[in-house]
């Protein structure tokens, strides 16, 4: 008995030990909140091209090529490891990228703390060939010496980069990429027009309008009558979370340039504050007029996304802004509940009919979430025209296609001109979302240009998904107002960040108890307010980062 | 010289006669002071701007600039207020409450009851925090739990309650209540049953009732363990962890539920700033030090033990 118990003993401890070392598990990725960049400033999206690079002039490489010479690259994005596969090599779309471009590539394993991370890269010995960086890293890299100035080896060794990043219609990503004095550090990961960058906006229940006998909203006027309506027929209101309407909300319906956070926009060359114009007082006066009248969800300033859902399945609301994720989700549970709800995408309100929508949610078309890929300072000379090739065949337009669709035939086929996921992405267990990332270049960024095409075939079961995102996407004119991609010198941030968590605070927090109806906002008073919290520091400082951009 | 002496010469009789002793200790020992007092030097990133390029030695020294910015920043004063309220609330209102529920408990002379409503006390202390703010969430919701109790009271009530600013302390302190203090409770209610029973039976003798028993044997046996628990608690007054507020606040709420952590979480977010934080946790740890060791002076000198 008592031998027994020993026994019995050792094996529970041992269960435990194993049962702690299980832990290390995968990260679990959320694709569309690992799209959404920055949030605290309004975003600018450049004009890139909208064709695929044409066949370089002097093929100096064609693919595969021929070569001994072996790299390790680290990718970021999402996790390496994530839920659909384990590692690179059981990665259907990793493993292959050896086939096509004829360079064998070590996938380096994900470090997640950015601590650790540049300490990896700062490590001669040790750090990889190719790694990933994003605007404000080339800036501290470059002056670390960490990375590898690549201006005089573009020409030569990137024929396809070099001439994408020099046709007129992409200045500003040129600019983007660009440090201060012109010199090139990285291959940027970016999309290839708005359809990539505009995923949040307004949405509404088509069949509710429809009953109603209503067109659908398109100044604030209309939105109020509607909102009165479902009101009185449903007992709906309008909602979503606080979250999603600092990043997107309706402000275009007054031609105010900032939703419920503190933003910096250009006018006219000029970078203004957005949250001293009388548009955005308009806006939140308006928004604070609908609380009252009890046309917004009293549980607006406490909700999360999955709230929102219950609300919808429940018919508690029929208007709401998000994204398209979201926006999947509400599909899928009109579904599967069997409510007979018919979401489908809403256009920005507008101050007039015909009249271009002021600000749209759209983020940067390079992708900031590490998406640049940049050579170490480190990396063997020899190695640079192969790295080079490397990084240059996402460019070409077998890499593109490679990137975005995987292998003609396998993975994609194409269909009247357009190219079409086969089965084997489509019909995946894992679901589009995730497999995704093991059939193309999709990781969190990506590597080369994605294309609007891609997004077209990723969403092709849910149709209402890219007419949402042609609503969303509207002008050119308003993105002149967002400000761009800047890099601010250190000086210039020590500037900025001393007061702008403060103006943020004071902007969100008033702004949101005057719509509560807590307090009423006397907009002189809160101009000066802002005034003394040192605005002009922050306005200043960008303001020279603005000029040293547009001059590049 | 005399003493220094001596104190040397006692050390190694000391260590000679209890040899295994000081083997036992000597991992922990060194543990401390590579992981611990060692990383104390890692503080001077506080007074640098530190890039973790140039290293420590390499980056450059800014001395008090960090804490100039940190002391200036115009939602300094508020952020510290309501860290200090937070703490101090939590403290008083959720420090007796493990105390009255061992001493409850231990009054219980049924068995399987006492151990049955131990267990289910203390499993909500293994509840993930994120699962909790989220049912609390539910339960505050214009439409939640809460509110439909409200109702059939009579009170009619449709907002959601973690818009009230004047709500967000008793939702915090009661959840937090709620979720700890059956996990709060062994250790008193360990203390109480090691509590010698001839003392109960000799009071009985001399005729106590149960409440003078409790007042004379219980508490007092008790009151070390107290006390002790209360010094390192203070220790930690200024920090309020964050996770649980950043779950739970919103802007409505951020004149009293914004803490030092949370605002400067936020501040943090546009760049790593390494240094500013460092300051932060170091001004943090100066002042919990000030307040541990005032607490342990007081409590020897209301005559219990302190911690050092």
């Amino acid at each position: 008995m008592k031998k027994c118990n020993k026994v019995l003993a050792l094996l529970l401890t041992g269960a435990m030990l194993v049962g702690s070392l299980s832990g290390c598990g995968n990260q679990t990725e959320n694709k569309e909140t690992s799209v959404s960049v920055s949030t605290s400033e309004t975003n600018k999206a450049s004009e890139p091209a909208a064709e695929t690079p044409s066949e370089p002039e002097k093929a100096a490489v064609t693919y595969p090529m021929d070569t001994d010479i072996e790299l390790d690259v680290y990718l970021a994005g999402l996790a390496a490891c994530n839920s659909v596969y384990a590692n690179h090599n059981e990665s259907y779309w990793h493993s292959k990228i050896a086939d096509q471009t004829g360079i064998f590539v070590n996938f380096m394993p994900r470090i997640t703390d950015t601590a650790a991370e540049l300490m990896y890269f700062s490590n001669e010995a040790e750090a990889p060939d190719i790694l990933c960086t994003n605007q404000r890293k080339i800036v501290d890299y470059s002056a670390d010496g960490i990375i590898l100035d690549l201006t005089e080896y573009l020409p030569e060794y990137a024929p396809n980069y070099w001439e994408f990043i020099n046709r007129p219609e992409n200045e500003m990503v040129k600019r983007s990429v660009t440090t201060e004095d012109g010199r090139y550090y990285s291959f940027p990961g970016m999309r290839e027009n708005e359809y990539g960058i505009t995923y949040m906006g307004p949405m509404i229940r088509q069949d509710w309008l429809d009953e109603c006998g209503l067109k659908a909203p398109v100044t604030m006027e209309d939105w109020e009558n509607v909102l009165v309506t479902f009101k009185e027929k449903y007992g709906a209101t309008l909602t979503g979370t606080l979250a999603d309407f600092k990043t997107a909300g309706i402000c275009s319906g007054t031609d105010a340039t900032a939703q419920l956070q503190a933003s910096l926009v250009v006018e006219d060359g000029k970078v203004t504050f957005a949250n001293s114009q009388e548009e955005w007082h308009e806006y939140v006066d308006i928004l604070a007029k609908w609380y009252k009248m009890g046309l917004i969800d009293p549980d607006f300033f406490t909700a999360d996304r999955n709230l929102i859902r219950q609300k919808a399945i429940e018919g508690k609301t029929g208007v709401t802004v998000s994204a398209l994720s979201q926006m999947g989700n509400l599909i899928d549970d009109a579904k599967a509940e069997n409510t007979g709800a018919k979401w489908v995408g809403l256009e920005h309100p507008r101050t007039a009919a015909g009249e271009p929508t002021s600000m749209i949610q759209s983020t940067y078309s390079i992708y900031g979430n590490n998406g640049n890929l940049s050579l170490s300072a480190f990396i063997d000379e020899e190695k640079i025209p192969v790295a080079l090739a490397w990084l240059d065949f996402w460019f070409s337009e077998e890499g593109l296609m490679y990137a975005n669709y995987g292998i003609e035939g396998e993975t994609y086929t194409i269909v009247d001109g357009q190219p079409q996921f086969t089965d084997m992405v489509m019909k995946d267990e894992g679901g589009i979302s995730q497999v995704i990332t093991k059939y193309t270049g999709w990781n969190g960024s990506f590597v080369g240009i994605q294309l609007e095409g891609f997004l077209r075939a990723k969403y092709a079961e849910m149709p209402e998904v890219m007419e949402a995102v042609d609503m969303w996407i509207t002008n050119s004119e308003a993105r002149e107002r967002i400000m761009p991609l800047v890099t601010l010198t250190e000086a210039e941030l020590a500037d900025y960040n001393d007061n702008w968590n403060a103006i943020n605070t004071y902007v969100s927090e008033n702004a949101v108890k005057h719509i509560k109806g807590d307090i009423t906002i006397d907009w002189d008073a809160f101009n000066k307010e802002i005034e003394k919290m040192g605005l002009e520091k922050c306005i200043a400082a960008y303001q020279s980062a603005y000029d040293r951009f547009m001059s590049k | 010289m005399e003493q220094k002496k001596s104190f040397f010469v006692r050390l190694k009789k000391d260590i000679a006669r209890n040899k295994w002793k000081y083997i036992l200790i000597l991992p922990v020992v060194v543990y401390f002071i590579i992981f611990h007092y060692k990383a104390m030097y890692g503080l001077v990133i506080a007074f640098q701007n530190y890039r973790p390029a140039r290293g420590i030695a390499g980056s450059e020294w800014v001395g008090f600039y960090h804490f100039k910015r940190l002391f200036s920043d115009v939602y300094f004063p508020r952020s510290l207020r309501n860290t200090l309220s937070i703490s101090v609330l939590t403290l008083v209102f959720s420090f007796p409450v493990p105390i009255i529920f061992a001493l409850i408990l231990n009054e219980c002379k049924i068995s399987w009851f006492k151990r049955t409503v131990q267990t289910v006390t203390y499993m909500p202390h293994f509840i993930s925090l994120v699962v909790v703010c989220g049912l609390v969430k539910t339960f505050c919701s214009s439409e939640g739990l809460i509110n439909l109790i409200l109702g059939f009271v009579g009170i009619e009530s449709k907002e959601s309650l973690l818009a009230k600013p004047e709500l967000f302390y008793p939702i915090y302190i009661l959840s937090g209540i709620w979720q700890n203090f059956g996990w709060d409770s062994i250790i008193y209610l360990a203390t109480l049953s090691g509590i010698d029973v001839e003392q109960y039976e000799a009071a009985k003798i001399d005729g106590a009732g149960r409440l003078q028993q409790m007042r004379y044997i219980t508490l007092p046996g008790l009151i070390p363990t107290a006390s002790m628990l209360l010094i390192l608690k203070v220790g930690g007054l200024l920090s309020v962890g964050y996770e649980k507020i950043l779950l739970l606040y919103n802007e409505l709420t951020y004149e009293v539920a914004d803490v030092l952590s949370t605002y400067n979480y936020r501040k943090g977010l546009i760049n790593g700033e390494y240094s500013y934080s460092t300051a932060l946790g170091l001004f943090n740890s100066v002042v919990n030090i000030i307040l541990i060791v005032t607490a342990n002076k007081l409590s020897k000198k209301a005559g219990q033990s302190g911690i050092f």
